[in-house]
């Protein structure tokens, strides 16, 4: 017991500190000194940590309620709680029957506080940039599923500590390697990064749904939205690409971290190779991934 | 055609009616009409001829002296004029198309409802004139602030330069009605992608744009009355670079050829090349800086940051040749004030050679970007038809199939010597202008190439003639490819060695008309960057009046809205 609460505060801090620190690693190295032939931040990768702080300190505005206040710290608390459910050192912290499940609905919370926070505000940009959001999360939430969900008819398991300890024991097999092509994709757009930072846009709908939040509100929902970051690509990497399994938890995790950075660095250089999709591309793009994630479950279904 | 032909033409279709008509300078016909004759006249022009129209210039004549050089034939005018200033591209010829008004009642036809593209010149000419255009379709203020006083028309010579009227915050834009069932979804009154004042209210019906409203001038600074009541004519020309931020030298060289035009002299050859790669610099450096623009609006900041990185070397150099990077402060009528030395032509030449290697593997880059491609292709469209309708120009007009270029249609400067190639795409779409202007870059590096070799053909130091006195009553017409399109100064002169009447047309001024057609049935997403497109350039379009107030009560509005919103949060 000691040790999955030792284990789960070791995931949450992991999340709260490495998400900022793998983007703002990604800001400067990437972005700036590689895309942008430019210095970048002086303070390299803890700029986004500078961030909080010092929106921390900004005024608090307020146009949207008690909803809009909550949104943020909604939206904290569901990736937290989603963080305790990822294999970040080759094991989750809790894991029972069915976990994935729980764990896509934290995801969507988070998702849905954004939506929140932007219709509880009601101005014409955060409304425009809260839709946006909500028809990409329900095109992103079901493509993500379907995806993982190969994992599952090749275990006959909804424990995504089975799916882990299969694909580091027997994997990858065909059909999670088309599984693992689905889940990139959609990892890619669960950054919200160019291309896929169409709710946020600032040259369209100048932030979208964060348009009206300032201050300590902006600041959680940066940092909750980095943490997720972190805590999706921790997913994607325990599940499909688990290897070493060494069974020791620092040599694992630090294993897994490397990996993760690297995700980290290659959605950066997707970001600064694009410019962003329109809705209906992104749309597309869904469409595709969704049906990659269908092939791999059926192939998974008949192999098995 | 030659300015012969055509007035021999105008005679035999409308023998009798014609009041005045001569040509000028080579190449500018002016002809006097009564002002019921207008419309016939105009789309005579328009539709017959193929003309284009390039702006109205009303004038208040009340107090002159002396006749008009074009209307010499009717004596000393002391009313209103109104011109509207057309051109045969293909022939290189200018038309200006005058009617005398009434001097107590002064009125005109509207030529709008057949050239859609002089809907806002009329609607300026009685915002500033006082002139009431008749007939007009969309008749709502264009350019005073929303509080001015109505019957005060800040270009007549009544009024002063420095007149502030009381401010009055009440007073609300007059804005259009949306349409039945959709919202509007307002861009503006600052506009946060360009960081300029404009005032876009989109209407959209889900993400779907259904049409527009556009409400601008929210920075008037009072030029054109600052130059013909204020100035001599040669401290015009450092205000007239102030126009605009960015192509500065074109409006001083567009309004030092129209004085020299007027006057009829000629600057030396050598001041004429110096104009020539002083403004092919600033094209390259203004094609470079959309690039960038056009690239942060669809969220690509790696084409942002790697253009301005290949602009920067040019503004250097910019400040090497004349000592500021953008304000160059070169031009005076009858020539320039620096000479451009042997011992630069090196360095120039050097610099352009880096640019040209960077600007290459960028071109590369962005025509083989199919990501860019996906967002750009077929996407800000605008039909060949409405791109000769509403009168566009430069590169939104050239992305249009529209084969104009003032460069090599109406040469100034030194252009009927550097040729530059016309760079026509007939797609339409955004995609399309961007090809024109990456192609314009390399033609642009090729002109100064040859102007500098000109340059060593020809003795230093005549760059200047000297003008003397300038007497009353001479008009001139000039008109200059700027990096956005052509911008165009008329200049009238006038008693005591000042201009009479001095108007200025940007090229956004033309282009922005075409946005609500450009942007019907876009999504949101599209619509920046279709606006971004013609590269536009609010703060050069708003160069009239005498208005320092600002804005109108938009912005006072949404800051008494922020407060009530910061009262709510605490």
């Amino acid at each position: 017991m000691g040790y999955g609460i030792g284990l789960g505060a070791l995931n949450v801090i992991l999340a709260l500190v490495l998400g900022p620190l793998f983007e703002g690693f990604t800001r400067k190295y990437i972005k700036a000194n590689i895309a942008h032939s430019r210095v970048g931040p002086l303070v390299g990768p803890l700029q986004p940590f500078y961030d909080i702080f010092k929106l921390l300190g900004k005024e608090d505005l307020e146009i949207g309620g008690v909803l809009q206040k909550i949104a943020p710290m909604l939206c904290m608390a569901s990736v937290l709680t989603a963080a305790l459910l990822v294999p970040i050192g080759g094991r989750p912290p809790l894991e029972f029957w069915g976990d994935f499940i729980v764990l896509a609905y934290f995801l969507g919370l988070a998702s849905i506080s954004v939506i929140l926070g932007a219709i509880a505000t009601g101005t014409s940009y955060s409304v425009a940039g809260g839709t946006r959001e909500m028809m990409l999360f329900l095109l992103l939430d079901l493509a993500m599923i379907v995806s993982f969900l190969t994992a599952m008819v090749n275990t006959h398991s909804l424990r995504i500590s089975d799916w882990v300890t299969w694909e580091g024991t027997y994997g990858p097999n065909f059909s999670m390697i088309a599984a693992m092509i689905a889940a990139l994709m959609v990892l890619i757009a669960q950054f919200g990064k160019i291309p896929f930072d169409i709710p946020e846009a600032e040259q369209e709908v100048m932030g979208g749904p964060f348009v009206e939040m300032s201050g300590p509100k902006l600041a959680l929902f940066k940092w909750a939205l980095w943490a997720k970051q972190f805590v999706v690509a921790s997913l994607f990497i325990g599940v499909f690409i688990p290897w070493p399994l060494t069974g020791w938890l620092w040599l694992n995790l630090i294993v897994n971290l490397v990996k993760v950075l690297i995700l980290f660095v290659i959605i950066g250089l997707i970001e600064v190779l694009m410019p962003r999709l329109r809705i209906d591309q992104a749309i597309k793009f869904y469409a595709v991934t969704f049906i990659i994630g269908i092939i791999a479950i059926v192939m998974a279904y008949f192999a098995a | 055609m030659t300015g012969q032909e055509l007035m021999d033409r105008l005679k035999e279709r409308f023998s009798g009616r014609i009041l005045d008509m001569r040509e000028l300078t080579p190449a500018r016909i002016y002809v006097t009409v009564s002002p019921d004759d207008i419309p016939e006249f105009a789309k005579y022009l328009f539709q017959e001829l193929g003309a284009r129209f390039l702006i109205t210039a009303g004038a208040d004549t009340r107090r002159m002296k002396v006749p008009m050089a074009g209307s010499q034939g009717l004596g000393v005018v002391n009313s209103f004029v109104a011109t509207h200033i057309f051109s045969l591209d293909r022939d290189k010829l200018f038309i200006a198309l005058r009617a005398v008004l009434d001097k107590d009642n002064p009125r005109i036809p509207s030529i709008t409802p057949t050239i859609p593209g002089a809907g806002w010149a009329e609607r300026e000419l009685h915002d500033v004139i006082g002139v009431k255009v008749e007939g007009h379709p969309d008749p709502r203020r264009l350019l005073l602030p929303d509080d001015w006083p109505e019957g005060i028309y800040p270009l007549r010579k009544d009024v002063p330069y420095d007149i502030k009227p009381e401010p009055d915050p009440s007073a609300k834009p007059p804005l259009k009605e949306p349409p039945e069932g959709t919202t509007v979804l307002p861009i503006g009154p600052f506009y946060p992608v360009l960081e300029e004042p404009a005032y876009f209210r989109l209407f959209v019906d889900g993400e779907v744009v259904v049409d527009c409203d556009y409400r601008g001038f929210y920075n008037h600074r009072g030029i054109e009355k600052l130059g013909d009541s204020k100035l001599t004519y040669n401290q015009v020309p450092f205000l007239a670079e102030r126009i605009c931020g960015i192509c500065g030298f074109i409006h001083s060289t567009c309004y030092v050829e129209a004085v020299e035009d007027a006057i009829g002299i000629k600057a030396p050859r050598r001041a004429k090349y110096i104009r020539s790669i002083l403004l092919e610099l600033e094209r390259i450096h203004s094609h470079l800086l959309w690039f960038g623009i056009a690239g942060h609006i669809i969220g690509f900041d790696t084409v942002l940051m790697q253009s301005w990185r290949i602009r920067e070397p040019v503004m250097w150099l910019c400040e090497y040749i004349t000592g500021h990077r953008k304000t160059y402060g070169m031009n005076l009528v009858g020539g320039v004030r620096r000479d451009i030395t042997s011992d630069m032509h090196d360095r120039i030449l050097d610099v352009l050679g880096g640019v040209e290697k960077e600007t290459v593997a960028m071109v590369k880059a962005i025509a083989g970007d199919t990501s860019l491609a996906a967002r750009l292709k077929g996407v800000g469209y605008l039909s060949y038809e409405d791109a000769k309708a509403i009168c566009v120009v430069g590169p939104t007009a050239r992305g249009s199939g529209v084969a104009i270029d003032a460069r090599v249609d109406h040469p100034y400067a030194a252009y009927d010597e550097l040729v530059p190639e016309k760079k026509v795409h007939p797609e339409g779409d955004i995609w399309a202008r961007v090809l024109v202007r990456l192609e314009e870059v390399l033609d642009s590096i090729r002109l100064i190439r040859d102007g500098i070799a000109g340059l060593r053909d020809m003795p230093e130091g005549e760059i200047q003639v000297a003008i003397g006195d300038i007497p009353p009553g001479l008009e001139g017409i000039c008109v200059v490819e700027a990096p956005r399109g052509e911008a165009i100064h008329y200049v009238l002169t006038g008693e005591d060695n000042r201009l009479e009447r001095w108007r200025v047309r940007a090229p956004t001024y033309n282009n922005l008309q075409a946005v609500p057609v450009m942007i019907r049935g876009l999504t949101i997403a599209d619509v920046p960057i279709s606006i971004g497109s013609y590269d536009p350039c609010f703060a050069c379009t708003e160069r009239v009046e005498i208005v320092d107030l600002k804005d109108g009560s938009v912005r006072v509005m949404s800051g008494e809205e922020l407060m009530r919103f910061k009262v709510k949060g605490d």
